[in-house]
């Protein structure tokens, strides 16, 4: 779509807003777009779930470690691919299951001789799901988050130097990211972690390199529209560096749409994450991400579901929030939304 | 037109030749060997090396690379002894396309649907509904979907086949669904934003106020005008059905490039990979092509630059 | 709107119910019943049918039933005569003479000679053909250095006279008899290979067939394919099935599933320790002995803490190999009791050679912990940080690796730290032949039933197998002496290999772990299948639906 944008423009009147009035009370923008997206329920939700998840995901930090998640014992077969237990008498929930082979559904803990209950029951070595699902969040959260990061850097000062100084520079840097874009992501995502090898870094630096081009090309377009607004002018004229007036001026101005930027390339990284371990790219083991918990847990589907749906809902409720609240948050900038 | 045409055909061409370049330069420095035998001796594999021209400089086999290339030549698979990438590739393209073309097809018949419901109703039970739907659509990897189909439908319940391709269209269904989802969902959104932009506009007022009911304004007015803005859609579905495919094919054994893709990256066999990836870049860049001229034919009011 | 949804919803309808009606076989019998017919999967896509250039296992099913050799594996694992009508073998164990059965054919009607024997072994080991089995030839009069390209490949010890073939060795080789059962010593005929040229082997149609059955219906890249009866083949009366169709299955549980509704007759369940579980009580499965063993190898040329010798002992040690076996592997696997595997040959006493020559590898945590301890102050260089390296070939690769690290971990404390390293197989193999790793998971799979297909390994530092690049000196005598003086004498031959796992043990230069065994679901209505431990994986050219 933003291929296309940089073909063509639309020829007429696109604002209708702009010929009304407003009567409103003077509020700064963050209070308004604070007040618009309080009222979308969905992003709401999506950004209190968001906030949680990321609170668990740090409190997790000195609770379950990485090595702690990685824990077996070897000297027992007890703890193997118990289902999950809660405890209560919650039917699926309650530690009974039918293991592959019999024909009835028994209490797997009892059966076993075990006293523990593993909430989320335990993987095909003993390990407790619980905590690999844990670490494997923060890992997947971290990448992506990281990833994005890296994103930003470089799809907002690429922008920017791109809009800002026009000319061949622009056209130069363009054709840059119309040849990385013709290249489907996957593959460039593939052949970088071939070239770095199998890290939590080079999957970060993989999915960096290839996801900032949309954020590139967002900033870049409004650097252009906004070069000829009065403020830069009037700081131009005042005789503010490009560099500052950049900073000062036109980053604060796209906020909005690098935040809703932002938010659309979290769930793509995690989800690039997710591709690579299925491919064999992914982090090395026994740490766990959520995808190389998928990918180990599809050799389980069969027999025991829960090791692939758990990591699984996990990581599609995590990109859902994102998304959700990413729309709420795109709605909420726009101005057009401001009287509704 | 013909002129933009041209010009954007060159600049096609030179991308590839950039594409081709990088990824030619990236196997270079990529670690591994086409042999995967551990008992070749060093003189056999500088054998094997004179066989396959890689003991020759990096410079005079990027050249022959390029001038075969240039004859439709994308040179012979380290894995598949003999075989020709090209053939390869060529053998197996008409599968992924065809996948490709159902899941789009499909997906953005679906969206229409969907988004056209969703923006009638806007605001309603049935909008909600079809939003969170559609979110979910975008929010679940075509792969984990591919996955819970095959073991609903083809482990469990037994409806449908679990593997293969070519003997019976039900084959093709779950690897299709699987696809369609991401298109369907991307189109839904965007048909019902289109939508509701356009319901909004003077015209329909007017046609409302004429007497039409909802459907036959949907159909007769709202369709044709929030139709065009899907074309540019197509492009970024496009790449992401690529993404989608090379694993849907390789849960549902499909013999398609996205599978030879996967698999040649265990085995490093670079003439496969580079030669994928070549002939991604070109279909990719053709589809956003196609789609910039349709939608220059179809909406008078894009001017063309 | 009414009607987009009422046509959708038809259309759902129709396609579920097609699906379904098809899946639940209503469109015709099954084809369990068939009984002109068998139907098999295949786990990768063929390579090459190429015979000289095929190097995987796959590529070798398809040839080893579509090709014959001089000799085949019959189901007791003894070679049988198949295009040769007989053979000797002389006194000091140098010459093979084999007479060819008279009237052979290739599958499309000419005439199959003694010359398009020669042709075949002298293609491989021709440097031109780059063969990365070349080496197989070793041992043939003049072949290494044919192979080097020090010698033309006309004086190769392979020389044809009329019907009879005489193969002429430099030393003897009580396996190669087993070598002329081998898919990659198949004849192939001089015309129709140059004839093809650069295409010769990329499709069924490109390739000419010795065997039972003829190949057809791949294009090169498709992954369904059949095998017809070859009706030129010298004992096309006993080959009772007209047509076996194949199809590439890469997913082991969709071939479960395929064999559960009929449509393959025969599915592997070992992939993962579950997928065994949940059938291994199926009244379908039958077990079959494989020949490959999984062992660890320690970088002794370069990790000075695999150096010492007390370490590697130590790590040895705290290797409970029945635990692994039964936790790791989930019964798929078993322990090992040596390098060699089990089943893979008899030794000459009648026991398995893997028991006649076990050297006692125990378990013993404390011991391993005493030894640990003084080697790491041997060593003198702080807590010993490792990585261990596997491919990642299927679940129980993952889980042996994850499995030893807590072992060790847990069993030596803080002064070991072990970091995983999972590639790909292509990977692994190239990191353990430039010396790039700590300790490496590898597997071997016997070549031929004899112990010189896994002793031959470690007699020399360059033998590209010896990937901890240990030199022990009792082993590498142990190992020629079988190979030269005991050559023709068995039971002294084995005494030599027993001498030579000791030799392995006492030094700790590899720790064996697991040796491996098939297990799959079989249609009880199949007879006649071949599995063979080492050599042809699956030979079906006798099989026929009863």
């Amino acid at each position: 779509m933003e291929e296309v944008q940089n073909e063509f423009s639309l020829v007429g009147i696109e604002d209708k807003s702009a010929s009304e009035n407003i009567v409103k009370p003077a509020l700064s923008t963050w209070q308004s777009v604070w007040h618009r997206l309080r009222k979308n329920k969905l992003a709401v939700v999506s950004l209190v779930f968001l906030v949680l998840v990321m609170l668990y995901a740090l409190i997790s930090i000195p609770l379950v470690s990485q090595n702690s998640a990685n824990q077996f014992d070897t000297g027992t077969a007890k703890y193997k691919n118990l289902p999950p237990k809660s405890g209560l008498p919650i039917p699926g929930w309650d530690g009974n299951m039918t293991t592959p082979g019999a024909t009835e559904s028994v209490d797997v803990y009892a059966k076993n001789d075990v006293d523990q209950n593993f909430i989320l029951g335990t993987d095909n070595l003993g390990r407790s799901v619980a905590k690999r699902v844990t670490v494997g969040l923060r890992i997947s959260l971290f990448i992506a988050i990281v990833a994005t990061a890296i994103d930003l850097l470089i799809g907002v000062g690429y922008g920017l130097i791109s809009g800002w100084l026009g000319g061949w520079v622009d056209t130069v840097l363009q054709r840059v990211i119309e040849v990385i874009s013709a290249i489907p992501n996957l593959v460039v995502v593939t052949l970088l972690a071939m070239l770095f090898g199998s890290s939590m870094w080079s999957i970060i630096l993989a999915i960096a390199l290839t996801s900032w081009t949309g954020m590139a090309r967002q900033v870049r377009n409004l650097t252009l529209t906004y070069k000829e607004r009065d403020f830069v002018l009037a700081a131009k004229t005042l005789g503010e560096s490009g560099p500052k007036i950049a900073l000062k001026h036109l980053v604060p101005n796209m906020s909005g749409t690098i935040i809703v930027q932002i938010m659309m390339t979290i769930p793509s990284a995690i989800m690039f994450e997710a591709v690579l371990s299925a491919i064999n790219l992914g982090v090395k083991a026994p740490t766990a991400s959520l995808g190389t918990l998928i990918t180990d847990g599809q050799n389980m589907l069969q027999y025991y579901p829960y090791q692939i749906l758990i990591p699984s809902v996990v990581l599609v409720l995590v990109s859902l929030a994102f998304i959700l609240l990413g729309d709420g948050l795109r709605d909420a900038f726009d101005p057009k939304m401001a009287d509704e | 037109m013909a002129k933009y045409i041209l010009k954007r055909v060159l600049i096609l061409l030179v991308t590839l030749w950039i594409v081709v370049t990088a990824t030619f330069f990236l196997m270079q420095i990529l670690p591994g060997t086409p042999y995967n035998n551990p008992h070749l001796s060093a003189s056999a594999i500088a054998q094997l090396n004179q066989t396959y021209g890689l003991d020759k400089p990096v410079l005079v086999q990027y050249f022959d690379y390029l001038v075969n290339l240039l004859h439709g030549d994308l040179g012979t698979s380290y894995q598949y002894q003999n075989q020709s990438v090209s053939t390869l590739i060529g053998q197996r393209l008409p599968v992924s396309a065809q996948l490709g073309l159902q899941a789009l097809v499909v997906g953005i018949l679906l969206g229409l649907w969907f988004g056209a419901v969703s923006a009638k109703n806007q605001n309603k039970k049935t909008d909600g509904f079809l939003g969170i739907i559609s979110t979910l659509g975008i929010s679940v990897p075509s792969f984990i979907l591919a996955i819970v189909l095959l073991y609903v439908f083809g482990y469990n319940l037994g409806w449908l086949p679990v593997s293969g391709w070519g003997d019976s269209f039900s084959e093709t269904i779950l690897p299709t669904l699987a696809l369609a989802v991401g298109p369907a969902a991307t189109t839904t959104r965007f048909v019902r934003s289109e939508m509701i932009d356009v319901l909004h506009s003077d015209y329909i007022q007017l046609a409302r106020a004429k007497g039409l009911t909802g459907t036959q304004l949907i159909r007769k007015h709202a369709y044709r005008n929030s139709m065009i803005p899907i074309l540019t859609l197509i492009g970024p579905m496009v790449a992401n059905l690529l993404t989608g495919s090379t694993l849907v094919e390789n849960i549902f054994s499909i013999p398609g490039i996205g599978q030879q893709f996967v698999s040649s990256i265990p085995t490093k066999d670079y003439p496969v990979i580079m030669g994928t990836t070549i002939v991604y870049a070109a279909m990719l860049m053709v589809c956003i092509l196609i789609t910039d001229i349709l939608t220059a034919i179809v909406d008078p009011r894009v001017r063309l630059k | 709107m009414k009607r987009w949804q009422k046509w959708t919803v038809a259309a759902v309808v129709v396609l579920v119910a097609v699906g379904g009606s098809r899946a639940a076989g209503w469109w015709g019998t099954s084809p369990a019943d068939d009984k002109s017919t068998l139907n098999f999967g295949l786990a990768t896509d063929i390579q090459t049918l190429d015979m000289s250039k095929a190097t995987d296992q796959y590529s070798d099913t398809i040839l080893g039933n579509t090709e014959a050799n001089l000799l085949r594996t019959n189901s007791k694992g003894d070679v049988v005569p198949d295009l040769a009508k007989s053979y000797s073998v002389s006194s000091d164990g140098l010459t093979y003479t084999v007479q060819l059965r008279s009237g052979l054919k290739w599958s499309d009607g000419s005439a199959l000679t003694a010359k398009d024997f020669v042709y075949s072994w002298q293609r491989i080991a021709d440097p031109k053909t780059a063969s990365q089995y070349s080496y197989l030839t070793s041992g043939v009069k003049n072949a290494d250095d044919i192979v080097a390209g020090k010698k033309p490949i006309s004086d190769l010890g392979v020389k044809a006279d009329g019907n009879t073939l005489t193969f002429t060795l430099e030393k003897p080789m009580p396996q190669f008899k087993y070598l002329l059962s081998f898919a990659q010593f198949t004849p192939q005929k001089e015309s129709f290979v140059k004839e093809k040229g650069s295409k010769y082997g990329t499709t069924a149609a490109n390739q000419i067939y010795s065997g039972a059955y003829k190949f057809e219906g791949w294009n090169g890249t498709n992954g369904k394919f059949k095998m017809v009866k070859n009706d030129n083949y010298w004992d096309a009366k006993n080959v009772k099935t007209k047509t076996i169709n194949w199809q590439v299955i890469k997913n082991p549980e969709t071939a479960i599933k395929l064999y559960k509704q009929g449509k393959i007759d025969r599915a592997a369940i070992t992939n993962s320790p579950e997928m065994y579980s949940a059938n291994k009580s199926n009244k379908d499965v039958v077990n079959s002995a494989m020949a490959s063993a999984t062992y660890l190898e320690y970088n002794q040329a370069k990790n000075p803490f695999l150096q010492n010798e007390k370490i590697r002992e130590a790590l040895n040690l705290a290797t409970n190999r029945k635990d692994l076996a039964s936790q790791a592997t989930g019964g798929t696997r078993d322990a090992a009791k040596s390098l060699v595997s089990n089943n893979l040959v008899k030794a000459a006493n009648g026991q398995d050679l893997s028991n006649y020559v076990a050297p006692g590898y125990t378990y013993d945590k404390e011991k391993a912990k005493q030894l640990f301890a003084e080697g790491i102050k041997e060593v003198n260089k702080g807590k010993m940080s490792v990585t261990l390296e596997t491919d990642a070939d299927s679940p129980i690769a993952k889980n042996t690796v994850d499995y030893l690290k807590q072992a060790y971990e847990s069993t030596f404390g803080d002064q070991i730290s072990i970091t995983e390293k999972i590639v790909p197989f292509k990977q692994r193999l190239q990191d353990s032949q430039n010396g790039n790793f700590d300790i490496v998971v590898s597997n071997w799979n016997g070549d031929y039933p004899d112990g010189s297909t896994f002793y031959d390994m470690f007699k020399a530092t360059d033998t590209g197998m010896n990937n901890g690049q240990f030199k022990n000196q009792d082993y590498i005598d142990a190992v020629t002496k079988a190979e030269s003086t005991d050559a023709n004498n068995p039971s002294a031959r084995d005494a030599d290999w027993k001498a030579a796992e000791k030799a392995l043990m006492d030094s700790a230069n590899i720790n064996p772990l697991l040796s491996w065994k098939g297990a799959s679901l079989a249609r009880p209505n199949v007879k006649g299948i071949v599995t063979n431990p080492a050599g042809l994986p699956l030979d079906v050219t006798r099989a026929y639906r009863k």
